[in-house]
């Protein structure tokens, strides 16, 4: 009895995920089809362009790794009810730090490796922990705070590459100067990207498994169920919104830390790209549960991946990715409807025909 | 209404309901929470749409498919969370939706004089022109009658009316009943409160668990008991009264505290009372007279603008939740929902919400669920919360059992003080004897218990001295066994012998 | 013994080098073509992607031609840099400066793929740089600033002071002073290619200081000039592509880039092997090699005094013959 409860349970909090995420690949089939293409054809290119060779599958890993630790970072602000959408700038952050202790630190290899892992994780938690404190301190909206210093971030790297960190030996063009060959990550696999990087997030994603079964955990969860609620509990609020904004940028900042360690080994502008809006996504449709998190930014790395191979080799825009993406987002904001009605009623209804 | 079926998912909150209703009677809806009552209400109003049944009215085969067919039927609904705009006047809000007799002008004047002529000939006393934000509530239920009676309803349908009223607004309200009926109307009195049943009600239609267990004529031979077990389906113990305990020594005090409200008017005025070891003080008031920000400051939620507050003997005016929490004062908050509970957590979680962080919950930082869990299966068991398991969430039980939770947290150690605001409210017979029997039971094990609450009733079964609040003071404190009509009195801010009425609390 | 190895070792490149050309000459090169952005943006990709095109129909029999755009991740380069060369595909550019480092490291692991980055500084043998010699454009477009000015004040917005742009100005500097000495020329830097608000703000400011005409020598920065010109009603002068079509009232004329010649002579030197013989190898678009041309001024011919079309025609043919040299502006900063 316990295992099928179990078993029960675990579907009861995939189902739904999976049941958007079929959605949305279905009604792409849908627009692929009114488009006048093959939707088969589509998503096979798109899964061989994930994983028809070994370079395609280590870079499954090399896009999931970043997206894991930033959406890791922003369930931690969702949890408590915090609307962090700026985990793009502290990710900046983090790239910037770890960068000027590359170049400018000049430690032996391993001190500045963990030093460049501090800097940028703490870069990363005060870009956040600001947007934090405006909010505990003046109740200022984090939404726009944290969108906001994405801005401020995004400002700050392109002023820096154009200005006091280009690279003196690199005719003039925005970037910053390469870190040095040891500094960077080690490879895993011959040819391919991945790095070492992983390890740090497969770490990462144990520390979060633990994070949330920790007081600290608890405490962040407990005060995003509402102000009254956990004042009454005896908890601080403002303190625990300074604190969960504070790890939910330290995290996106280490992610910025092993973009630049294990892929750019420079400052370029616009580094961060898309991944903070994707992290969210990620986030939410990993029902903000840290093993959930691992998986779907996996699978969004695959439909990263595999979406670009297929548009570099068959043609199929990639726009058909986005529009999975997008149909993702609308079914996780639809999600809360979802699961109050016909999901929960479906499983309690088995429950009772079961019992009875 | 014939064999009435209303399924809502898996669950038949209707289930081949008969109801009839006689032409000039109030008929009662009695029935438990949760038993069907406002589903069938809804269906006859025309908000649900039964699956199976009809609906005949006058005799004739009707077809409810929406409320306003429901109203050009002649049946009015007056519900229990007013439908009113506030910063509008009574006559604005009644012509709210409705076609103006002068085209795209507004016929204003003669839709107030119309009003005036209805209020008269009921004794309603509504001021057309007067705004709902200035109107008590028994008023603004008046408004909500009269909006129904100007619509042309001839069969009324009221929802837990007495539940906002003080008795004295009560009775009045039961003589515009009256009135109305020997007028030719015809009214439903949604309740689970039986007292009314007797003394307003000509016949009584009975709902448990969606089905009509019987409908019977409501003779002066007619009891409490009676009802009570067709409701219930078993006795119910009433009148429990308490054992007189000698107090102790004095737990909780506050000496002319003040405090204010969220718009930050003057909500508690020079409070002074205390509460002993073993002793339950009744604390009786309309709700909104100060009662949430009392409690609010006696728990740490809400500072205190002035006055002082010792808690076993230490002092504790403006001191973080986090000390009177371990100082052992439990709290039983207004809102469950919203305060008293995370109701996105599930049963084993809200049960440690104020002491997971410590032993044996949690060691070195990390939570220990399996203790959480352990403890969270004998409180199940000790309150007797229906729930499948632990990790259900508390969304998805019912109000009753929601209370129970906080009940079992609340009560688990032994509290040295607890504030208990309207334990009971909304909650059905079964429920409430319940926590009753509990707040009985935490004051024989020596807490000093602060019993917030409107129910008079509640108040006199339960309390050793009973405190009245009105408008943020204290109106007095009389002793156990005092009579209704004394406490009903302070209720409205008339202190004994005050013969000229006090200033309406806005 | 060593020289065994280097005799094998020579052999070794010569026979893989007949093995390329001989392959090349088998069938059709495939080529592909990385655009960081959109292929219509009227700007720096659409002119690339354009030449491609008009290559691909003449060079029908010996290329075929895949086009990627809207490349934006800087780290999604990589994996599409992979996917042509581990495609066999013979020859790849990257359009754009943040192609460096990992066209430079894919090219490092696909020695016998030619590698094209469209500017940069980075080279290996099998990779070459193609930019833009913008000072020869520059040149053309202050005289004709210069003759248009009725003020006296032209300006010029840049986007990053980076050498191929500061040439560009340079050379409309000169060439404005060429035809009037006393010009007034008011030059702003917004230091991001894509800033197209505050290179808007500068260009309006330089309007209501009496400037009548601008040149703009930027990406995303070029629209912003372009806007500041349709809401003051002044002329602008616009880059990369023909622009005219952004603010046909506005756009006077301004240079074009014509990619063709060069991306043929990199297909030429592909098949012939001179490509991957030359390290560092650089193609350089500019007037005397037809990589640069000047837009039409469609309707707003009339506006143009005949007498300074004609001057214009012939600086630009001048600068063709190169009878008009440039200094080395580099040397004078």
């Amino acid at each position: 009895m316990p295992v099928s409860k179990k078993i029960i349970k675990i579907t009861q909090a995939i189902f739904p995920a999976l049941l958007m995420v079929a959605g949305a690949l279905l009604s792409g089939a849908v627009l692929i089809v009114i488009a006048g293409n093959d939707p088969i054809a589509a998503y096979k290119a798109l899964l061989e362009g994930a994983f028809s060779n070994s370079y395609r599958i280590s870079e499954t890993f090399v896009k999931a790794i970043p997206l894991m630790l930033m959406a890791q970072g922003i369930s931690i602000a969702f949890k408590n009810q915090i609307w962090n959408i700026g985990a793009g700038g502290q990710f900046t952050i983090g790239t910037i730090l770890s960068v000027v202790v590359c170049l400018y630190f000049k430690l032996p290899p391993i001190p500045t490796i963990i030093l460049s892992f501090i800097f940028a994780f703490i870069g990363g938690a005060l870009w956040g922990g600001l947007a934090g404190w405006l909010k505990a301190r003046f109740n200022a909206n984090e939404v726009i705070t944290t969108l906001m210093l994405d801005y401020i971030a995004t400002f700050l790297l392109a002023y820096l590459v154009y200005g006091p960190m280009m690279d003196p030996n690199g005719f003039g063009y925005p970037q910053s100067a390469v870190i040095e060959k040891v500094l960077r990550l080690p490879k895993l696999i011959v040819g391919g990207r991945l790095h070492a990087g992983l390890f740090v997030a497969i770490a990462i994603l144990l520390l979060m498994i633990l994070f949330w079964r920790s007081t600290l955990g608890f405490k962040i969860e407990l005060a995003g169920q509402g102000n009254d609620v956990s004042r009454y509990a005896g908890i601080n609020n403002k303190k625990i919104i300074i604190v969960a904004m504070l790890l939910s940028g330290g995290l996106s900042g280490i992610a910025g830390w092993n973009e630049i360690h294990g892929i750019h080994f420079r400052l370029m502008t616009d580094l961060a790209g898309s991944y903070g809006s994707i992290a969210i996504v990620i986030a939410l449709l990993g029902n903000l549960n840290p093993l959930g998190i691992a998986i779907s930014a996996y699978f969004f790395s695959v439909l990263i991946v595999g979406g670009n191979t297929m548009q570099n080799l068959t043609g199929i825009p990639y726009s058909l990715v986005d529009i999975i993406q997008g149909l993702i987002v609308v079914f996780v904001i639809t999600r809360t409807a979802f699961k109050a009605e016909s999901i929960q009623s479906f499983f309690r209804k088995r429950r009772y025909q079961h019992n009875g | 209404m014939r064999n009435i079926t209303k399924i809502f998912g898996h669950l038949k909150a209707n289930d081949a309901v008969d109801f009839k209703l006689r032409e000039k009677s109030i008929h009662g809806l009695l029935g438990e929470n949760g038993a069907g009552k406002t589903t069938l209400m809804n269906v006859l109003y025309g908000l649900y749409r039964q699956e199976e049944g009809e609906i005949y009215i006058h005799g004739q085969k009707t077809d409810i498919s929406s409320p306003l067919k429901a109203i050009s039927s002649g049946i009015g609904m007056v519900h229990q969370h007013f439908m009113l705009a506030r910063p509008l006047t009574v006559v604005e809000n009644i012509m709210l939706g409705r076609k103006s007799s002068r085209g795209i002008f507004l016929d204003t004047k003669k839709v107030a004089a119309e009003i005036r002529e209805l209020s008269d000939k009921y004794h309603l006393m509504v001021d057309p022109y007067a705004r709902i934000w200035q109107l008590s509530v028994g008023e603004q239920q008046r408004v909500e009658i009269l909006t129904t009676i100007y619509q042309g309803a001839n069969i009324l349908i009221l929802d837990e009316p007495t539940a906002v009223l003080t008795p004295q607004e009560a009775e009045t309200l039961f003589s515009i009943l009256r009135q109305m009926r020997d007028d030719g109307k015809s009214m439903i009195l949604i309740t689970h409160k039986l007292e009314e049943i007797l003394s307003v009600v000509d016949d009584v239609t009975i709902l448990r668990d969606g089905k009509m267990i019987n409908s019977l004529k409501v003779t002066p031979a007619t009891t409490k008991e009676e009802l009570s077990r067709l409701m219930v389906g078993r006795d119910v113990l009433f009148d429990f009264y308490p054992v007189a305990v000698k107090p102790g020594k004095e737990r909780i005090s506050m000496k002319n505290l003040s405090v204010r409200n969220d718009k930050d008017f003057s909500a508690v005025r020079n409070f002074s009372l205390s509460v002993a070891e073993g002793e339950i003080v009744g604390l009786a008031g309309v709700d909104g007279n100060g009662q949430k920000e009392l409690a609010e400051a006696l728990t740490g939620l809400r500072p205190a603008e002035g006055g002082l507050i010792f808690i076993n003997g230490k002092e504790a005016v403006n001191k973080p939740p986090v000390f009177y929490i371990n100082e052992g004062v439990a709290h039983i908050p207004e809102d469950r929902q919203s305060m008293g509970l995370a109701m996105g957590f599930c049963v084993s979680k809200n049960l440690v919400i104020k002491r997971f962080y410590q032993q044996p919950y949690a060691k070195n930082g990390l939570l220990n669920y399996k203790n959480i869990k352990d403890h969270a299966k004998k409180m199940i068991q000790d309150f007797q919360i229906k729930t499948n398991s632990t990790e259900d969430i508390t969304r998805d039980l019912s109000g009753g059992n929601q209370q129970k939770v906080i009940l079992a947290r609340e009560l688990a150690d032994d509290p040295s003080v607890l504030i208990a605001n309207q334990p009971t409210r909304g909650l059905d017979v079964g429920a409430t004897e319940y926590v009753r029997s509990r707040l009985l039971e935490a004051r024989s094990k020596g807490s000093a218990v602060l019993l917030i609450s409107a129910d008079i009733e509640e108040i006199i079964q339960l309390s050793d001295r009973i405190a009245v609040i009105y408008n943020g003071e204290l109106m007095g404190v009389l002793p156990k066994g005092s009579q209704p009509e004394a406490i009903g009195l302070l209720m409205m801010g008339k202190r004994q012998g005050d013969n000229a009425s006090v200033k309406e609390n806005y | 013994m060593k020289k065994i190895v280097k005799v094998l070792f020579v052999l070794l490149v010569l026979s893989l080098l007949v093995a390329t050309t001989v392959s090349a000459a088998d069938e059709k090169l495939k080529v592909a073509l990385i655009l960081p952005g959109q292929a219509d943006d009227m700007s720096f990709n659409q002119a690339m992607y354009d030449a491609m095109m008009q290559v691909a129909d003449e060079y029908a029999d010996k290329i075929e031609v895949t086009v990627v755009e809207k490349v934006y991740e800087v780290a999604d380069i990589e994996p599409a840099l992979m996917d042509f060369a581990s495609q066999n595909y013979d020859i790849i550019f990257g359009h754009g400066f943040q192609f460096q480092e990992p066209l430079i490291a894919v090219a490092e692991m696909f020695p016998e793929t030619a590698f094209c980055l469209g500017t940069g500084y980075l080279t290996l043998p099998n990779t070459a740089v193609y930019d833009v010699e913008l000072d020869t454009g520059g040149y053309l477009m202050g005289v004709l600033a210069a003759l248009m000015s009725e003020t006296g004040k032209i300006g010029v917005v840049g986007g990053a002071d980076v050498s191929e742009i500061f040439r560009g100005h340079e050379g409309y500097k000169y060439g404005a002073k060429s035809v009037n000495p006393d010009i007034v020329i008011e030059e702003v830097y917004t230091g991001d290619w894509n800033d197209s608000a505050g290179a808007k703000e500068a260009a309006i400011s330089m309007y209501d200081d009496g400037v009548d005409i601008i040149w703009h020598s930027g990406d995303g920065i070029g629209l912003g000039v372009l806007e500041a010109a349709k809401e003051k009603g002044k002329f602008a002068l616009g880059n990369v592509a023909d622009q005219h079509s952004l603010a046909p009232d506005n756009v006077l004329s301004g240079v074009v880039y014509q990619w063709a010649p060069i991306i043929k002579n990199i297909i030429d030197d592909v098949i012939s092997g001179a490509f991957f013989k030359t390290d560092p190898l650089f193609y350089w678009i500019n007037i005397p090699n037809d990589g640069l041309t000047y837009a039409s001024y469609y309707e707003l011919s009339d506006k143009v005094p005949a007498e300074v079309q004609a001057q214009v025609e012939q600086t630009f043919k001048d600068l063709k013959d190169k009878k008009i040299v440039m200094p080395d502006f580099e040397a004078a900063k």
